[in-house]
């Protein structure tokens, strides 16, 4: 070889030194940084990474062998220099080894690049998920740490009226009153949530907050904690709750005020009733004193006087009498029927059957000389106030004794029928009956359908029954048709 | 025997006449004496020359009281009348318009012997009144 052309070959031998190093220097430099992000990375956990390791080291020999047989004087150590051995190791183990550990690293690697990839994407979209979340909450979300706020919502700068800027940074209390509306101290308060929030025991509580202009306004928070890169924070979840409580106070207002009138009413009712009970007494003391001066004093006259007194003169203090009469059975008759509704009612179990065959009996030994043919259901009861109950049955009964006079073959017919639950009691008569078209007047008071002459009546009888049926939570309702009889049904609620 | 009265205890004057008439009716008006509201009834026993202190001879047979009187209440004079040693046994009736179940209840409860509702009725009226004298007047046993 002619020097001329050795120092050409000497140059590629330095050409070839040159990239060789260059190339070794990469492969040292990729190993480094493997062996950086494999501290860092959760890379090492997959075994395939330790081939693509080992694949590099192997190339990194390899490379640096390949550097040692341009120069000869190193052909006296057997694996390096150009030599057969370090031929073998640097194209066989070193290259071959490292390409196929590479090949095989990387084939199982793919895989999981490709996964950590789609999860590195998912962790995005999460991320935005829950900043979504977060932002477009309908409550304030705020986060707290040491007192501060450290984060927060659009809907809790929309709540507090504020900036971001204004609320960052600041505490609790520059957003609460001094007092709440209980009077407790808002920073006690506050403290005492915190502390067992902190501990672990989330709070949920009503406060009042104010907004950054200075107007409270009605909200209930909860508040827990949770552990931010290892710093204990406190998220508060805040809903303003004025309208609710604005609704709650108006309810209550409501209550309040229909207690009043409640009251109100209770105490007119008891005013009335007491004038009531004083207006009877005095109905039942002083009413009466004048009309039986006008009796006794007429009877005195015709007593003492009748030779002064012609026949007319006579009838007509007879008249003075009969009307003075009259009116004290008026008066009678009202006063029971006041009386149907100052009572207080005792209720008891009641059988009626009982009663209606007294009262029938009385009648009967009344008038023994009427046959009546009487039907009454054995057993029938019911629930009510003994007394009243009995006032109502001798009125029903006595009214149906009192229209069958006329009759021929008159009959009166007591019974009872389940219906809803309930007892429908009846009393039924063949009577004179009355003309359907004025059965609304026949349970008022003084209101009448027959000639006081054929049939002898004040008509306080059925108002008094009516009175009875309406204390007790029932009705009464009649039917009839003129000259057939009539019917009257009950119930005792 | 010793002269005993009647002591109507009655502020209505057509009362006091229709009582009179009725009672002379039955042949027993010279019994009766007036007096027209509650103190004159209290007064009648317990003031200054009251047959109360005069000793038991001179108590009324029996007492015909009303319940609506002037000044002090039948029912008080009822209540004090039976309050008192002296007085505690005189027979009172209760004489009266009132039907009334509380005026009924009361009279009986503060110790009345019996109780009258007088009728409107003056044929009932002189009937009552007769019944009264022959029941308190002759059958009655008192002290």
């Amino acid at each position: 070889m002619t020097d001329k052309i050795k120092d050409i070959m000497m140059s590629d031998i330095m050409t070839d030194v040159f990239l060789e190093s260059l190339r070794f220097i990469i492969l040292v430099g990729i190993l480094f940084l493997l062996v950086g992000w494999w501290r860092k990375s959760s890379l090492f956990r997959f075994k395939s990474f330790y081939l693509v390791f080992g694949g590099f080291i192997l190339l990194t020999i390899a490379s640096l062998l390949d550097i040692t047989d341009n120069f000869d004087s190193l052909n006296r150590y057997i694996v390096i220099g150009d030599t057969e051995i370090e031929s073998v190791l640097e194209k066989v183990v070193g290259y071959t080894g490292g390409f196929v550990l590479l090949l095989l690293g990387f084939r199982s690697l793919l895989p999981v690049f490709n996964k950590l990839n789609s999860a590195e994407i998912e962790i995005k979209s999460q991320q935005g998920l829950y900043q979504t979340l977060f932002e477009s909450a309908n409550a304030a979300i705020m986060l707290i740490k040491e007192d501060r706020f450290i984060n927060c919502n659009k809907k809790a700068l929309e709540m507090f009226g504020c900036k971001r800027d204004q609320i960052i940074g600041q505490s609790h209390k520059d957003f609460s009153p001094n007092i709440q509306s209980n009077g407790e101290l808002s920073s006690e308060k506050f403290m005492t949530k915190i502390a067992k929030a902190t501990v672990g025991d989330p709070q949920f509580f009503e406060w009042k907050h104010k907004r950054i202009d200075g107007t409270p306004f009605d909200a209930e928070v909860s508040i827990s904690a949770i552990h931010l890169e290892g710093d204990a924070t406190v998220q508060a979840i805040v809903r303003d709750i004025t309208e609710r409580v604005q609704a709650e106070k108006k309810l209550e207002d409501y209550k309040n005020g229909l207690e009043e009138t409640v009251k109100e009413r209770t105490t007119e009712l008891e005013e009335a009733n007491k004038d009531l009970a004083a207006f009877s007494y005095s109905v039942s003391h002083d009413l009466r004193a004048p009309l039986r001066a006008i009796d006794g004093f007429s009877e005195a006259l015709i007593e003492d006087c009748s030779d002064q007194l012609d026949k007319d003169g006579l009838d007509y203090l007879n008249r003075v009498r009969a009307g003075a009469q009259r009116m004290s059975c008026l008066i009678e008759d009202l006063l029971a029927l006041s009386r149907v509704t100052q009572r207080e009612l005792s209720v008891v179990g009641i059988n009626l059957s009982d009663i209606v065959i007294s009262v029938v009996s009385q009648l009967k030994s009344d008038e023994p000389e009427r046959q009546v043919e009487t039907v009454v259901q054995n057993n029938v009861t019911v629930k009510g106030d003994t007394h009243l109950v009995k006032i109502a049955i001798e009125n029903l009964m006595n009214n149906a004794w009192k229209y069958t006079s006329k009759t021929k073959l008159p009959r009166i017919e007591f019974g009872a029928s389940e219906n809803g639950g309930k007892t429908v009691c009846y009393v039924k008569d063949n009577g004179v009956g009355f003309d359907m078209r004025y059965v609304d007047n026949l349970f008022n008071p003084f209101q009448r359908l027959h000639d006081a002459d054929d049939f002898p009546g004040l008509g306080v009888g059925l108002a008094t029954v009516k009175r009875i049926t309406l204390r007790h939570g029932g009705k009464i309702w009649a039917e009839a048709e003129v000259d057939k009889g009539a019917t009257f049904s009950f119930v005792l609620s | 025997m010793i002269y005993k009265p009647i002591l109507l205890v009655e502020d209505n004057p057509d009362d006091v006449a229709l009582t009179l008439r009725a009672f002379e009716k039955n042949n027993m008006g010279g019994k009766l004496q007036v007096v027209t509201d509650g103190q004159e009834a209290l007064d009648y026993f317990f003031g200054e020359n009251g047959v109360a202190d005069r000793g038991s001879s001179e108590l009324p047979k029996v007492i015909l009281l009303d319940l609506k009187l002037p000044k002090v209440s039948g029912l008080e004079v009822l209540k004090k009348l039976r309050s008192d040693q002296r007085t505690r046994n005189v027979p009172i009736v209760v004489l009266t318009s009132s039907s009334q179940e509380a005026d009924v209840l009361n009279s009986y409860n503060l110790g009345a012997s019996s109780y009258i509702q007088k009728p409107v009725d003056y044929k009932e009226f002189i009937e009552v009144v007769s019944n009264l004298g022959l029941y308190w007047l002759d059958f009655n046993k008192t002290l």
